[in-house]
Order: structure tokens, then C-alpha cells, then sequence
């Protein structure tokens, strides 16, 4: 991987599409979640695949490929929401979460749930904690959040996963 | 819950689409970082003359035939979906054009191995289509024997609201096919914008036939097997300007439940040294038994051998695991 990543740093598209295509399939079921439809998914792909190859030399660390483009989907995924919805969405303040630091989640869950009931940050938090099996550190590293807001997130977003809340019905966007 | 996650993301189903939409965007950027290297004297002339010979093409369409546009429309786009220059000579002139809602979409020659049809077209719009409008219509193969298809698509800016494209498509089945009929139904042009997706509808429609080319076709028939994993090289079908390989690919219960995708391609170098790159034309079947091809540029003609390396990988969550199964040597003589 370390070899295909140098050479698509010189500019060889052929190397990175190899790259790329290895992870393309994750990049589209993450972006589902966040956007929740096909035509949208498809849409952030490709403007992954533009901005990591534009982006591919500004990279240091060959080995951390995936994460960086995973923090690519991310963005993109986001701001097309942003677009989409035309407003401009506040972040919250940091809020403690009190409540159960249980990971296992009991309920059953559904694909629609994850993608009603989660906020996007949760979302992230959930998709890189599950998903791609990121620990903690890396997480808040890779969202730049502090250690104790991705775990609140996490715990946050479990617990509402629990009760089947929706955004909606705990605080207006 | 890592599983539950998994699981549940494993529903979304993938469209066929998806791997085009990867290769637009990196096109995009490449072509972006082209234009910024073209301030070099030699590149720009270089590009120049090629986009002038395209062009003209495009002033005198009745005359298609008396100028190397074609060519130019297989060299200019041709080498990321693995077509070179050889298929031209074998082409078929079609000429046919279809005109509506300001779009005029002509389709020029078109070739067909057996089992993959290349069609090269040009597009003459009054708006502005962008740099690379996208095509979701995929011609159809409308014989019997041609079930499922798989296709790849590359369209070019040349001038004004002038473009040139390469559509491929294959059938997966095993069988060769004498001839085909083609359908290739356009209902739409999507000017990719960035942010922001504009489509204009409309209808353009060709239909029509295509002789295959010439092929010769050897059974192989030589398998190895390594780790649950057993690949077998059927056939392979010499066309005059490229080699295909078919091949079977059978996985132990074992591995399929160690793993949860397991992707198998064929490296293929000859006696000589030379390598043969090669496009994936798609594959079918279970999880324990699928059925492939892989298309190759022509052999060189003093090869004697081929030696296929197949080249396996696992993968599992952020696992990854690549093996290579033994050499299986193909014979030329």
C-alpha cells in the first residue's frame, strides 16, 4: 500500500484508483448514512475521490490513507447535508452526558434507526467507533474533538439508539 | 454491536455505478493538475495538435471517414479502459445521429471481441455540458446468451461544447457471441457542476448490429489451489487486437467464513518480460463459484509464453491479506 500511496503522490491516477477502489464501497455505505439517499452517496464519492487525489501529496503518512479518507467522507458528507438544507446549523455546546457507559447496545437495530436518529456528529462517532473499529484517541483525533466529547457522543448516541428517539422530538435544529 | 453496525451497513446495497463515480472525480482532479502542467511549451503543442485533429472532425461530420478522428478518440481516451490503437483497424464505421433538445449525439465506429463492445461517439451541444457530462444509460446487449453486463465510460471536453467518448460494455457469460445486437438508449446528459447536478432529459437512441471480430479461442484448463482457494483458467479467446482470459474462481465454506470478500485478479507477464496490465470485464455466481474475464492488450509477436500469476486478496474489517497463488503458464505455441 505504502508503494501505490508514493506513487499516487507523483501523480500516478492509476495508483490511486487501485487505492481509492479498495475503499470506494465503505466511502458510499458511510455517506448513505449521512445523506440517506443513493444519488447523494454517489455524489460524495466522487467528490472524495476529486479532493484525496487533488489533496494525495499533502499526506505524510502513507499508512494513515484510510483514516484521512475517511475524514474526507466525513466532510464531504457533511457539507453536502449543509448545502442541501440551505442553513446554517450551530454547533451545540458540549454537553455531559450522564448516563450508561454501556457499549452493548441490547435492542435491535435497523439500518433506517441509525440514520433517523443519530445527529451527524453521532453519527461519526458511531460509524468510526463500529464500523471501522477506531479506538477512542483516534476518534477525537480524527474529528479534532476532545477524548471525553467523542465518548459522551458515543454514549449519547447509544443511549438514543436505546430508546429510539428521534433528533426531533430532544432539541430543534 | 461492532457486528450489528456492520451488518446493517452491509444492507446498503452497492450501486453499479459507483466505481464510474470514483474514476470521474479522480478524473477531474487529474485534468485539473493537466491543465496547470500544460504551461510547458512542448506539452501545449502537443495537446493542441491532438485537439485540432479532433476537431476537425466535428466541422466536416460527412467526412468523418477521410480524417483520423477516430483514432484520435481511442489514443485520447482509450488507455485507462485498456483499448489501444488496434481496435480502430477493427472498428466498424456506424455514423449514426440522433439529434434533440440542442444536443446532437453521433455514434462513429464501434468494435465487438465477442464478449466486450466498444463504441466511440461524439457529442455536439448547444449548452454547455460542462467538462465531463455523465452518461447513466448503458448500451444494452439485447441477445439471449448476453446476460448481465458490465460496462466502463470515458468522455473528454474537445472544444466549444464539443466532446468525444468511449463507451465499453461487456456480457458476463462464458459464451462467445457471434454477433450483437446493440440498444444504447440515452435519456439523459447529468452536467456534473461539483456541488451540484444538472440534468437535461431527452431521448437519443441507436440501435444496431455488430460482427464480432475474429477469435480464436484454446481451452487451457489448468487450475491451482492454495488456501480454500482454488482458480482455474478455462479458456482464452485471441481476438486481433487484444487476449482474453476466462476464468473460474472457487472458494472453500472455510474461507468464505473467515473472510468477507475475497477479490482475485490475474497478473499477466509474457517470456519476454512484457507485462500485460488489463481491464476486469466482470464476473458472476455464488460466493463459492463465480465466473470471470479479463480482457488484455495484444500478445507481442515473439512471445512463446504467458505466465499468469493470480493475485488473491482477503479482506476483513481492517484486515488484509494477499497471496499469491502458483504461476500457471499458458503455452503459445
Amino acid at each position: 500500500m505504502r508503494r501505490l500511496v508514493k506513487k499516487a503522490q507523483k501523480g500516478n491516477d492509476k495508483a490511486f484508483l487501485k487505492l481509492f477502489q479498495e475503499y470506494e464501497e465503505d466511502i458510499y455505505r458511510m455517506a448513505y448514512v449521512y445523506v440517506n439517499n443513493k444519488d447523494d452517496a454517489l455524489d460524495v464519492v466522487q467528490e472524495v475521490a476529486y479532493q484525496s487525489f487533488k489533496k494525495v501529496e499533502t499526506l505524510k503518512q502513507p499508512e494513515f490513507f484510510k483514516t484521512w479518507l475517511m475524514k474526507i467522507t466525513i466532510n464531504c458528507a457533511i457539507n453536502l447535508i449543509r448545502k442541501n438544507k440551505k442553513v446554517v446549523e450551530l454547533k451545540p455546546e458540549f454537553e455531559e452526558f450522564i448516563g450508561s457507559e454501556d457499549e452493548d447496545i441490547s435492542l435491535s437495530l435497523s439500518l433506517q434507526e441509525l440514520i433517523d436518529t443519530l445527529r451527524e456528529d453521532e453519527k461519526s462517532v458511531v460509524l468510526l467507533r463500529y464500523y471501522h473499529n477506531y479506538t477512542f484517541k483516534e476518534i477525537s483525533e480524527l474529528l479534532n474533538l476532545p477524548l471525553g466529547t467523542a465518548k459522551s457522543l458515543l454514549y449519547r448516541s447509544l443511549d438514543k439508539l436505546r430508546k429510539g428517539i428521534k433528533e426531533g422530538d430532544i432539541c430543534e435544529r | 454491536m461492532n457486528d450489528k453496525i456492520k451488518k446493517e451497513l452491509q444492507k446498503i446495497e452497492i450501486p453499479t455505478e459507483l466505481r464510474e463515480r470514483s474514476k470521474l472525480g479522480i478524473w477531474k482532479a487529474k485534468s485539473e493538475q493537466q491543465k496547470r502542467k500544460f504551461k510547458q511549451p512542448l506539452a501545449v503543442a502537443a495537446i493542441i495538435l491532438g485537439l485540432s485533429i479532433a476537431m476537425v472532425g466535428f466541422v466536416f461530420p460527412a467526412m468523418a471517414s477521410n480524417i483520423p478522428l477516430i483514432s484520435n478518440i481511442y489514443k485520447f481516451l482509450g488507455e485507462e479502459l485498456g483499448i489501444n490503437e488496434e481496435y480502430q483497424e477493427n472498428s466498424t464505421e456506424i455514423n449514426m445521429a440522433q439529434e434533440n433538445n440542442g444536443i446532437k449525439v453521433t455514434i462513429n465506429e464501434a468494435v465487438f471481441d465477442g464478449q466486450t463492445v466498444m463504441i466511440t461517439y461524439s457529442v455536439e451541444s448547444e449548452h454547455d455540458l460542462g467538462d465531463e457530462p455523465l452518461i447513466l444509460n448503458l448500451p444494452n446487449i439485447l441477445d439471449e446468451d448476453a446476460h448481465g453486463l458490465a460496462g466502463g465510460s470515458i468522455i473528454k471536453k474537445v472544444g466549444g461544447n464539443e466532446y468525444v467518448g468511449l463507451m465499453t460494455v461487456s456480457h458476463l457469460s462464458e459464451k462467445y457471441l457471434n454477433s450483437a445486437n446493440i440498444h444504447w438508449e440515452i435519456e439523459s446528459f447529468t452536467i456534473v457542476n461539483g456541488e451540484q447536478n444538472n440534468e437535461i432529459e431527452g431521448n437519443w437512441n441507436f440501435e444496431f448490429n455488430l460482427e464480432a471480430t475474429e477469435s480464436q479461442t484454446r481451452l487451457i484448463g489448468q487450475s491451482v489451489e492454495n488456501e480454500g482457494i482454488q482458480l482455474s483458467i478455462e479458456e482464452m479467446s485471441e481476438t486481433p487486437m487484444s487476449f482474453i482470459l476466462h476464468y473460474e474462481q472457487k472458494l472453500t465454506v472455510n474461507v468464505q467464513n473467515n473472510w468477507h470478500y475475497i477479490v482475485i485478479d490475474l497478473e499477466v507477464k509474457d517470456d519476454l518480460g512484457n507485462e500485460y496490465s488489463g481491464v476486469k470485464n466482470g464476473g458472476f455466481g455464488s460466493d463459492s463459484h463465480q465466473i470471470w474475464s479479463k480482457t488484455f492488450e495484444k500478445i507481442q509477436p515473439n512471445a512463446t509464453k504467458l505466465i499468469v500469476t493470480p493475485h488473491v486478496t482477503f479482506k476483513k474489517d481492517n484486515e488484509r491479506e494477499d497471496i499469491m497463488l502458483d504461476d500457471i503458464v499458458i503455452d503459445l505455441n
